[in-house]
């Protein structure tokens, strides 16, 4: 189960930072500090970077700034055991610590006190000399390794499923996309005429969904928006249509979550605002399929993994679940209200984030009184309830996979991480970092090859087929015309001989008669 | 268990491979004795089958087996150590042969003991000057399985590299022969290359010259040219760092670009190689160094026509293709890919049609116009391919420079006549489409459906294109075919002779057919129009493009190509049963099989991207489960996926969801009330049996109802999934709905009996002819309604009163006693050609009802 490995990563909108808890027990794993972002102001990028826009730190003259955070290494040290008191016995390799404390036994010694300790700061160590260990140390955790200044404070960001393209909107309505491989800035335009809210990128990649304050939704095409060289939407071209403004379905207010969703005849896209709608539209006819109107405004929606279930996060803390795969057939309607909808409430404030598990048995929903509860998503059922007591309301969570945090990545090669500087200004480049990767299955191993060429080859003798055969066979014959050679002269000489003592016989035959 | 003496267990007893292995003692190939090859052949593959080298013991450990085992490989390699150093060529050819054999098979312990020994044997057969071609041949083979053997053995890794590092001075100067001795070495090296790289380091510089000398010769053949330009585009991975690779791809881009220069001199605008070569070296930095020795290779003096078909083109194309090689195979730190360059290198030649530019030069002469319109076909090719690797390469990081390629392939698509860069072209716009998804169809969907549908249609005739010009009113286009179609059964009826007035309206299938019975040669003159492969190419786009962008602005083109693809795949499937005899498959051609399967994979497509319910579902079905019975067969194959695949079209069914929201006494839900999800239909209660719920539902009704318009508020169909009662209740419905229809011709959303008028008005295209050309012993039951019913349906949606009229008797009937018709089967066959439509109408609806689709009258 992947769901086993998962952790929630909780970010706040002030303060503290952010929290990662296991998913399963609700423990604390580990705390990130200074970690803030506003909301849908968190990525987590290919698997080994989170990626916070924070505004509350606005320095007028750097602009503002996007965070790179990483997990980093524990530090090793050489400790001779003997300092230390012990705990517990584990295997001989496997030991475990907590809190720099070695849990480490003498066979002499009978082991205390048994703490809890998480399963994964087990470590390995090394031994170095006979008392001596080589230990990593010190807790593992997730810190700002960078931080990239940008020209205005970004609030949305998002990043594609591939981890290529970093997507981020200003207040001002500007949109920025960075490479995040390269950190090259590829494009600065002009989204929205008010301050973007919410970004998303199409499941493929090749579309991008932006949301703005003032309710209104765009569809932008990433190859046309390239191309285009004037930094603002363009409403078609004569070349390529790129713009979609979902205008028959537009909302009130600001937007507040946009979900697409890959479905079989045509992609979905879903948006929520603060108008209290949630509107289900075919993502490229922009064709509006289902409206969900609820009484209190929509703060933040998210669907299942196997895309059964939309789930609403309202302002009246309740969770308002719909089925999402009677869209388009006879059943569904096109507008529900919340009597049409199964309420999740167990959350006291406004519902502010919510986020599935991978594989889907777990929801996590947070709250704007910092409360976050774990939802078993078979029964239904509230299994965890944290509360979040650094920070302040809980403006974003995601669900990584553990080994994120506890994995120090060493890069994607033998040479150092790097974390880009993700450019400030736009700038045309002729080349593109890229990592070269694509032939892991077309490309075939070494293999052994001299049974198939013996094969061959001895096919090609027998056929006399190539030179190379040929040269051999003759020089194969030429041996044994040496050879035949010399038993020739042997058999003549041997002739002769027999001749000459015929002769010999037949003369003194004659001699006798 | 046998004993040494005994009798064998069997053919897994251990003891028969020590038996072989000694008996084989006879065969063993013993120093000057010169074996016939036919027996080398038995003891090789003795060797392999058996494993008699391995000595590895399975189940039971036998003290004695072992020992006794490992008696006779040593005896084994002992031989051939003598062998090796016997001073006769042949006795060191078999004793290489089978030492590179033993690397293969023997145990690691072995191995462990004497790879040194072994190495230095072939070493010495490696360098020695004199030594037969076949000798050293196999010396490179043997010692490249001796790498990949160390390689396997992790704790050799520092001999073996010390070992490739002696190794690649002596493969140098074996590179520089020609024929398969070169091609060894290049073999060899490139093994030494890939395991341990970093060994040619020292020898960097020497090997990339020597390799790029033979990758510009233009004495080395194709083959062995293949394999020095991937020796060459595996060089950046000895030296690792992130300049080695775009060093290397910079300087191909530079020596391409300027041959390019002398190539299209005249026939494009000046400043385009400076302009290129500005992007591979941007002002103010130095030039890379130049690839190989440049002297060498410059063609000599050679007249300057025989150059450019001798060196020219076939350097470009080698060096083109080692840069399709370095940017799709793998390469260990991130690198820096020259794309703009590489795509204004590809726009460069792919815009150069072969006219002269405006400009005429003096030195432009008609002859080398001449020379560069003959070669153009094979660089154009080798450019797509630049172009696909880029793609493959790049992935999604391309999108910024997609836009630039979808003009350069929209454009291409121009001036690419010939198969085979046609084909490439489409395969540059599969790539694009897998890999860039619904953002590039937008795109690119005008360009694939024009040309697709133009390459497509020629064997489908004029009536393809009268309805692919006004696709948002087929509803009426179709009907008024089948209008015409009607009068045309009438006139078949009475006599088979079509008069020329007529011909036109006919489908093409039809007069395919028709024809057939006298001329069969004019079919196959037809199908030669646009080559096989080229077809296969564009209907595998199409599929992809469903796949894709299916949804996209529906109404401009997927009734057209729904409509293609449907006649395609019959007339495919139909052309291989009949001419398969007749027309073998041309020679390297695209086989009909390949193309009968493309075809069906792109219905397939069809149908299942399609936003309403497939018009042509019903032909369809029938094709792939023809096609399943071919059994053993590619096609066989795809057909029992499909049919999987539609069945949820077919019959329909809600699953229950994975999740159930239950409504527990303890839980946190809010008001108990509200404990109904979705619709009323779908209860979710911890008391509640949710399959019962789910079976109340009709899930058909789902599927055959759109959206938005025309919801029947009749009763829907209750707790009878099978047989012929659904049916008739769905008729009831269509019957509902058919008033909603009336209001709102112009919806694009389609009521039931829309959907189902259009299937048999394209099955009735081609199946009339069949009945009414060809004698089919057996009585096509489907095929005679499907085409008599095409008559009367059409009339419905043009003309709803008619259509009332003429349906609702049809209707009562089949609601009244649906028997009937399975008692009418048997006349069925007359009744197209007597035109009883209201008979039939309802047999029809029953057929592409899907509970009875695989009933039993078209089972067989």
């Amino acid at each position: 189960m992947g769901g086993e490995k998962e952790a929630v990563l909780a970010v706040c909108a002030s303060d503290a930072g952010g929290v990662v808890y296991d998913i399963n027990t609700g423990e604390k794993i580990v705390c990130i500090q200074d970690c803030v972002a506003p909301p849908h102001g968190l990525a987590f990028v290919d698997g080994f970077l989170l990626a916070a826009s924070r505004t509350d730190k606005d320095q007028p003259i750097f602009g503002s700034a996007i965070y790179f955070w990483a997990p980093t290494k524990r530090k090793v040290k050489l400790i001779q055991y003997r300092q230390f008191h012990v705990f517990q016995f584990y295997s001989g390799i496997i030991c475990q610590i907590k809190d720099s404390l070695l849990i480490f036994i003498y066979n002499n010694v009978s082991p205390q006190a048994t703490e809890d300790v998480p399963e994964d700061s087990k470590v390995n160590f090394s031994m170095k000399n006979k008392n001596e260990l080589l230990l990593p140390y010190g807790l593992k955790g997730i810190k700002e390794v960078q931080k990239s200044y940008v020209a205005e404070a970004i609030e949305p960001i998002a990043c594609s499923k591939d981890g290529v393209f970093l997507v981020g909107g200003a207040r001002s309505g500007h949109a920025y996309i960075w490479e995040i491989a390269s950190g090259a800035l590829l494009k600065r335009w002009r989204g929205h005429k008010t301050a973007i809210s919410c970004l998303a990128f199409s499941q493929d990649t090749s579309l991008l969904i932006s949301g703005s304050i003032d309710g209104t939704v765009c569809t932008w095409s990433m190859i046309s928006l390239f191309q285009a060289e004037e930094p603002r939407p363009i409403e078609g071209t004569e070349i390529y249509l790129n713009f979609y403004n979902v205008k028959q379905n537009e909302h009130k207010a600001s937007i507040t979550g946009i979900l697409t969703l890959l479905r079989s005849p045509c992609p979905i896209l879903i948006t929520s605002s603060l108008d209290g709608n949630c509107k289900v539209t075919e993502l490229m006819s922009g064709i509006l399929v289902q409206t969900i109107s609820l009484s209190s405004s929509v703060t933040t929606i998210a669907v299942d993994p196997l895309e059964q279930f939309l789930l609403c996060g309202a302002g009246d803390a309740g969770i308002y679940v719909t089925v999402l795969n009677e869209i388009g057939t006879k059943n569904s309607r096109l507008t529900l209200s919340e009597d049409n909808c199964q309420i999740l409430s167990g959350h006291r404030a406004p519902i502010s984030a919510l986020a599935f598990s991978s594989e889907g048995p777990r929801l996590v929903s947070g709250s704007q009184d910092r409360v976050i509860l774990i939802w078993d998503t078979r029964t239904w059922q509230v299994i965890r309830k944290i509360e979040n007591k650094m920070g302040g309301h809980i403006t974003n969570l995601l669900v990584i996979p553990k080994g994120a945090i506890s994995t120090v990545h060493q890069g994607r090669n033998s040479l150092a991480v790097k974390f880009p500087k993700l450019d400030k200004i736009c700038k045309p480049t002729n080349e593109t970092m890229t990592f070269l990767r694509p032939s892991q299955f077309s490309d075939n191993p070494v293999s052994f090859q001299s049974s198939n060429l013996l094969a061959e080859q001895i096919l090609d003798l027998e056929e006399k087929r190539t030179p190379e055969a040929v040269e051999m066979i003759i020089a194969m014959n030429t041996r044994d015309k040496v050879k035949n050679q010399t038993i020739a002269k042997e058999l003549v000489n041997m002739n002769m001989l027999v001749q000459g003592q015929v002769f010999d016989v037949m003369d003194a035959g004659a001699d006798e008669d | 268990m046998a004993g040494a003496g005994g009798f064998l267990a069997g053919v897994n007893d251990p003891w028969l491979k020590l038996r072989l292995g000694g008996g084989g003692g006879g065969r063993r190939p013993k120093p000057g004795g010169a074996l016939p090859p036919a027996e080398l052949a038995t003891v090789l593959d003795a060797v392999r089958t058996h494993g008699l080298l391995t000595e590895r013991l399975p189940g039971t450990h036998d003290p004695k087996l072992a020992e006794a085992w490992r008696a006779a490989v040593d005896a084994w390699v002992e031989r051939i150590g003598e062998l090796v150093q016997s001073d006769m060529p042949c006795s060191r050819w078999l004793g290489i042969c089978f030492l590179g054999l033993t690397f293969q098979e023997c145990s690691n312990e072995r191995f462990a003991e004497s790879y040194s020994n072994w190495f230095e044997k072939i070493l010495s057969n490696l360098q020695g000057p004199s030594s037969e071609q076949l000798v050293i041949i196999v010396s490179c083979t043997s010692m490249s399985d001796l790498f990949v053997r160390m390689a396997r053995c992790l704790n050799l890794k520092k001999e073996a590299s010390s070992f490739a590092g002696r190794v690649v001075e002596p493969v140098l100067l074996l590179l520089n022969g020609n024929g398969p001795v070169a091609n060894e070495a290049v073999d060899l090296l490139r093994t030494v290359i890939k395991l341990y790289p970093s060994s040619v380091n020292r020898h960097y510089n020497k090997v990339e010259s020597s390799i790029a000398t033979n990758v510009m010769s233009s004495e080395v053949n194709v083959k062995l040219k293949e394999k020095f330009v991937r020796a060459l585009a595996s060089l950046p991975s000895v030296r690792v760092s992130e300049e080695s690779w775009s060093l290397m791809i910079q300087k191909i881009l530079i020596v391409v670009n300027n041959l390019l220069n002398d190539a299209f001199f005249g026939l494009e605008e000046e400043k385009k190689g400076h302009e290129i070569l500005m992007l591979l070296v941007p002002p103010g930095n130095d030039p890379p160094p130049l690839l190989g020795d440049q002297t060498k290779w410059s063609g000599g003096n050679v007249h300057v026509t025989k150059k450019f078909r001798v060196y020219t083109v076939p350097t470009i194309s080698a060096l083109i293709h080692c840069c399709c090689v370095m940017l799709t195979s793998y390469h260990p730190v991130q690198v820096n890919v020259p794309v703009r360059a590489l795509i204004a290198l590809t726009w460069r030649v792919l815009s150069v049609d072969g006219s002269l530019h405006r400009k005429l030069f003096p030195s432009t002469t008609s002859l080398h116009q001449e020379l560069i319109c003959f070669e153009l076909p094979s660089l154009h090719s080798t450019f797509l391919d630049l172009l696909s690797s880029t793609i493959k390469g790049m992935r999604s990081q391309l999108l910024p420079h997609a836009a630039n390629i979808v003009r350069l392939i929209t454009k291409y698509f121009e001036i690419a006549r010939l198969p085979t860069t046609r084909t490439k072209a489409y395969i540059i716009v599969q790539q694009l489409l897998t890999s860039m998804g619904v953002g590039i169809s937008i795109h690119l969907l005008d360009a694939i459906v024009s040309n697709s549908v133009a390459d497509l249609d020629d064997s489908c005739g004029q009536d393809m294109t009268s309805l692919s010009t006004k696709p948002t009113i087929v509803t009426n286009e179709s009907s008024s075919k089948s209008y015409s179609k009607k009068r045309k059964q009438e006139t078949d009826a009475q006599n088979l002779h079509v008069s020329g007035s007529e011909k036109t309206a006919i489908s093409p299938k039809k007069r395919k057919n028709s024809s057939l019975s006298t001329t069969p040669e004019t079919t196959a003159d037809v199908r030669m129009l646009t080559p096989l492969s080229v077809k296969l190419a564009a209907l595998e786009t199409l599929e992809i493009l469903l796949n894709v962008g299916g949804s996209l602005r529906t109404d401009h083109w997927r009734a057209d190509v729904d409509l293609l693809l449907i006649n395609i795949a019959r007339s495919a499937c139909d052309t291989g049963r009949r001419y398969e005899h007749k027309l073998p498959s041309t020679v390297g051609e695209t086989s009909i099989a390949d193309f009968q399967l493309a075809s069906l994979k792109a219905l397939l497509a069809s149908f299942l991207s399609s936003h309403t319910r497939p018009p042509y579902l019903a032909q369809g079905i029938e094709l792939f489960r023809r096609g399943k019975l071919e059994i053993g067969t590619k096609l066989a194959e795809f057909c029992s996926h499909a049919l999987l695949a539609l069945d949820v079209l077919t019959h329909p069914r809600a699953l229950p969801l994975e999740c159930v929201v239950p409504s527990g006494p303890g839980l946190t839900f809010g008001a108990p009330e509200k404990a109904t999800f979705g619709t009323e239909k779908y209860k979710f209660s911890l008391s509640g049996n949710q399959s019962q719920a789910l079976e109340d539902d009709d899930p058909y009704d789902d599927w055959l109802t759109p959206t938005t318009v025309g919801e029947p508020t009749g009763s829907p169909a209750k707790d009878n999934p099978v047989g012929k009662e659904r049916a008739t209740e769905m008729s009831q419905g269509e019957r509902q709905s058919t008033p909603v229809g009336e209001h709102q011709q112009t919806d694009t959303a389609m009521s039931p009996a829309d959907i189902q008028d259009v299937p048999t008005s394209g099955k009735s295209d081609t199946e009339m002819a069949d009945v009414a050309t060809t004698e089919t012993a057996n009585p096509e039951t489907k095929d005679g309604t499907f085409s008599s019913n095409a008559a009367s349906t059409p009339v419905r949606t043009v003309l709803p009163d008619l259509n009332q009229q003429v349906a609702a008797p049809a209707f009562e009937e089949g609601h009244a006693d649906p028997v009937d018709h399975l008692q009418n089967i048997p006349s069925a066959v007359d009744a197209p050609l007597t035109g009883g439509k209201s008979d039939d109408s309802d047999v029809e609806s029953e057929d592409s009802m899907p509970g009875i689709v695989d009933g039993d009258p078209d089972s067989d």
